[in-house]
């Protein structure tokens, strides 16, 4: 079927490009030309263009503090992700067949559950006198009951809950395609148990797990219900200021700005990411963003 | 060939960007012939199908069939048969209706549909796992049921690519049988590709040996395989042992034996490289007449042995039927010998 | 038989524990019969699951949510799947651009697909309606339909498709015919996937939602902003619970893992 007609792939792929083109390529480029407007208070969005707004923003400290924070949130949840998702991935591996399915409905299954509810399940549990401080009351700790809503513990344990099944997600699609004879193979030849994992299954499974890092920290990064649910009004992070600007304070070109500026960074992390991982992974549509459901998560 | 052309490639050649799958290669098909395309992979035997399929386009040369040029006709309107390895049965539908699928594309009434599936199924031993999808089939009978499909919407040309490659090696060589069978009976026109050259030996009235996007040999099997072309073909049809000698007044002299040449070498003088197959190689007991060596080492196949000699002019490989006699030991010292008209001169490639 | 040891099963517990946990006291807290969220309880109480019913606004998001979702996702396997034919079964200059853009809404950050939407939309009066919603919620789930019915057609053996055309079945008859009754379990599953991001997506609906064009998630968002009752626990345990029924069903006939990925189960 190759190439016999260019014209048949370039109509199969038309509908989308249009609909792309029309909703996302246009208004990423609105987006854009906004934020080099000025604006005021009184009138509105001024007509002229400068970069007063990029200026403004890197001048300010309090962008500066969310920022770091926004950076700070998301390699925490990724670093915990990876150290708890891999182990968790390679455990359901190994189970019988019969639970694996089950186990794996249980760990992905809340992935489909909005992230609304299940933020407002940490909103329960986190509270001052919500049911992980009343047993740490119980047990004794001391100091115990703390404040653990609106830390940025809060927001890094929601977003960990959130992202944690992405990981093993993507690690599990890794070993499914990974030769179970390998690790035979491996015992057979005097390997130990840990070094099986550590040179034979780790090594194949390492761009599912690079895949699931990078999908991991560019939606924490960019993530605003957690952040917005978890870490309340005063822990703003990038995606809660430009959401601020745009529908509290109607400063909507300052808000392009920020939008701006949280897009580039996102896609330069995922640029210098991908230049270091292998991009194997990337070659077939299917595993674009390997392991899984992303997106519209947190 | 003395029969008219029924399709005939015309110095066809294929190109990928820089890289050129297909030189040159032209040959005809006499109609009801049974050609195969035969050649290592990479050898470009694929590509010259699917060219002829129509889902390839070449970028040169000139594809006929019946005096007409096909080089635009779609592969759906060029009424070709295909055979693929993996059989391509629609999984989604039963044996009957993959059968009835190529009829129902060319409008033919339910009837006369329900009449040739059962008379296609019949032809190929299936009438009773009609209703059956492929997933329940065995391979063989997935294959039976891919060429009835072909066959049912009576091809002008059938093309099998690698039919038997999936199946284990009894159930191959039945299928040899039958397939053998089948196209003498129905007289269709059918190239079949295939790098197994005991299946093309088997199957086809000509075989065209290809390597490296050309062919280089395209005769009887028998032929081929005695009268190689060169020594890739001399190879690739089977094993064969060289012999360097030294050649005059009708004699050759190899590692101090002496032996006759063939009629249509005995005028040659000097050094000469010639082959032998194994099994036109005789072993002796020590001491009889021939090139002296010592058995190396030895295999049983059930109805030949097959022995590696070492001798002066390097290790031969012997092919002996079974005849129950008592076999040679290893490293007993032995000696070889033929007869002078199964010795060919390879030209040196 | 397992063959994890003690320290990996405990592993597992935990692990299990935590990502249950916030969904169980969600469910737990709902049957309170108190004005507050209360843990633990003290004695069962239907009374915010009464609730809902008497909450319009909660029943008109759902049914909202559903009526895009079911939208969304037909509209997006309307153009997911000739783009993945074009991208499966041909090469051509530009194919890995077109990947590329295709899957781009995954690297984009919500808050800024919702910003952009938002000015865009403004200008053509489509903020607010169900039709920006609908657009923006295409774009969001494309990517994860192409992924499936990617996945659907990589595992579909072109030359069985050679196999119909070389049988006389024209470009069409072939796609209808052999192609589409193939790739079925997989457009089936983008669906399933693309309604579920549908309706569970809050950050681009945020910016675009108004009264009248209110989904469920932006609708709880907001509640919750507000206050705090033990209605959202009956709203949430509700979702929750429609969610794992709509698993248990789903999983008999698609692995969880596969509609996820559009990777068979190892």
């Amino acid at each position: 079927m190759n190439g016999r007609s260019n014209l048949t792939p370039a109509l199969l792929a038309a509908p989308s490009l249009v609909v792309y083109a029309g909703a996302l390529l246009l208004p990423l480029g609105g987006v854009l030309l906004l934020s080099l407007h000025g604006f005021d208070f009184e009138k509105g969005i001024l007509p002229g263009w400068g970069l007063e707004n990029y200026r403004d923003l890197l001048t300010d400290s309090l962008f500066a503090e969310s920022l770091l924070r926004t950076l700070r949130i998301a390699l925490w949840t990724t670093a915990i992700c990876l150290l708890v998702g891999v182990p968790e991935a390679w455990i359901i591996y190994r189970m019988a067949p019969r639970w694996r399915g089950a186990m794996l409905l249980i760990v992905v299954g809340p992935l489909l559950v909005s992230v609304v509810v299940r933020n407002f399940g940490w909103m329960v549990l986190l509270g001052t006198t919500g049911l992980v401080n009343q047993v740490l009351t119980i047990l004794g700790v001391p100091g115990a009951p703390f404040r653990l809503m609106f830390t940025e513990l809060a927001v890094v344990i929601g977003l960990v809950h959130v992202m944690v099944p992405l990981v093993v997600l993507s690690v599990w699609a890794s070993l499914g395609r990974l030769d179970p004879v390998l690790e035979r193979a491996a015992f057979s030849l005097g390997a130990s148990r840990l070094t099986v994992f550590r040179r034979v299954v780790l090594p194949n499974v390492m761009p599912g797990i690079m895949a699931g890092a990078l999908m991991v920290f560019c939606l924490s990064a960019s993530a605003f219900a957690t952040p917005a649910m978890l870490g309340g009004k005063r822990l703003k992070v990038v995606s809660s200021m430009t959401y601020n600007e745009f529908l509290n304070t109607l400063n909507w070109p300052l808000g392009a700005a920020l939008a701006t500026l949280l897009m580039v960074a996102i896609l330069t992390a995922t640029l210098i990411w991908t230049r270091f991982v292998e991009t194997r992974a990337m070659r077939r549509l299917g595993e674009v963003a390997e392991g899984g459901k992303g997106g519209s998560r947190a | 060939m003395a029969a008219p052309h029924f399709l005939t490639l015309d110095r066809i050649g294929k190109d990928y960007g820089a890289f050129t799958a297909i030189r040159e290669v032209s040959f005809s098909v006499a109609p009801g012939e049974f050609l195969g395309l035969l050649g290592p992979s990479g050898c470009g035997k694929t590509t010259t199908l699917q060219m002829i399929a129509g889902f390839e386009a070449p970028s040169r040369g000139r594809i006929t069939m019946d005096g007409r040029d096909l080089t635009t006709v779609p592969a759906a309107k060029r009424g070709i048969g295909l055979v693929f390895q993996s059989y391509a049965l629609f999984p989604h539908m039963t044996a009957a209706e993959n059968v009835a699928f190529g009829l129902e594309m060319r409008r033919v009434s339910k009837a006369e549909r329900i009449k040739r599936v059962a008379e296609a199924l019949d032809l190929v031993h299936l009438a009773h796992l009609a209703d059956r999808f492929p997933r329940q089939m065995s391979g063989g009978q997935q294959q039976r049921v891919a060429l009835a499909r072909a066959l049912v919407i009576e091809p002008r040309l059938l093309l099998l690519d690698e039919p038997l490659s999936n199946l284990d090696a009894k159930l191959r060589e039945e299928m040899q049988v039958e397939l053998r069978e089948l196209q003498r009976r129905i007289g269709v026109t059918t190239i079949l590709v295939t790098h197994d050259q005991s299946e093309a030996m088997a199957l086809c009235d000509r075989v065209a040996i290809m390597q490296g996007g050309r062919i280089v040999q395209i005769d009887a099997p028998w032929r081929a395989y005695d009268v190689p072309a060169d020594d890739f073909v001399a190879d690739f049809l089977g094993r064969s042992n060289r012999l360097p000698a030294c050649a005059g007044g009708g004699q050759a002299e190899a590692g101090g034996h002496r032996f006759a040449l063939p009629p249509d070498l005995a005028d040659r003088q000097g050094d000469i490289l010639l082959t032998i197959r194994p099994e036109r190689l005789r072993i002796g007991n020590d001491g009889a007449a021939g090139l002296g060596g010592r058995v190396q080492s030895r295999l049983f196949l059930g109805g030949f042995w097959l022995y590696a000699v070492e001798t002066a002019l390097g290790s031969f490989a012997v092919m002996l039927q079974n005849t129950g006699s008592v076999p040679h030991d290893e490293g007993a010292p032995v000696t070889l010998d033929w007869d002078a008209h199964s010795l060919r001169r390879l030209e040196r490639a | 038989m397992s063959r994890n040891g003690p320290l990996a099963l405990a592993f597992h517990a935990l692990f299990l524990t935590f990502i249950l946990a916030p969904l169980l006291v969600v469910i737990g807290v709902s049957f309170t019969g108190e004005g507050y969220l209360a843990l633990p309880l003290n004695g069962l109480s239907l009374r915010w699951w009464r609730a809902i019913g008497d909450n319009p606004r909660f029943l008109e998001s759902f049914w909202f949510s559903l009526r895009l979702g079911v939208t969304a996702a037909t509209l997006s396997a309307l153009i997911a799947v000739p783009a993945a034919l074009a991208i499966a079964r041909w090469r051509f200059p530009g194919r890995g651009a077109l990947v590329a853009i295709l899957a781009s809404p995954l690297m984009i950050p919500h808050v800024v697909l919702g910003v952009a939407l938002l000015r865009f939309f403004s200008g053509f009066g489509l903020s607010g309606s169900f039709a920006g919603l609908v657009t923006a919620h295409v774009i969001v789930i494309t990517p994860y339909m192409l992924r499936l019915v990617g996945a659907g057609l990589s595992g579909l053996d072109p030359r069985i498709e050679r196999a119909a055309e070389s049988l006389g079945a024209s470009r069409l008859t072939v796609f209808r015919r052999v192609t589409l009754p193939l790739i079925a379990p997989g457009v089936a599953g983008g669906w399933i996937l693309a309604f579920v991001t549908s309706f569970d997506e809050l950050t681009v609906s945020l910016f675009l939602a108004s009264p009248s064009a209110n989904p469920l998630p932006v609708q709880l968002f907001n509640y919750i902003d507000q206050m705090t009752d033990p209605l959202v626990a009956s709203v949430s345990a509700a979702l929750i619970l429609g969610t794992a029924l709509v698993l248990l069903v789903l999983d008999r006939f698609y692995p969880i893992d596969r509609l996820l990925t559009g990777e068979r189960r190892a």
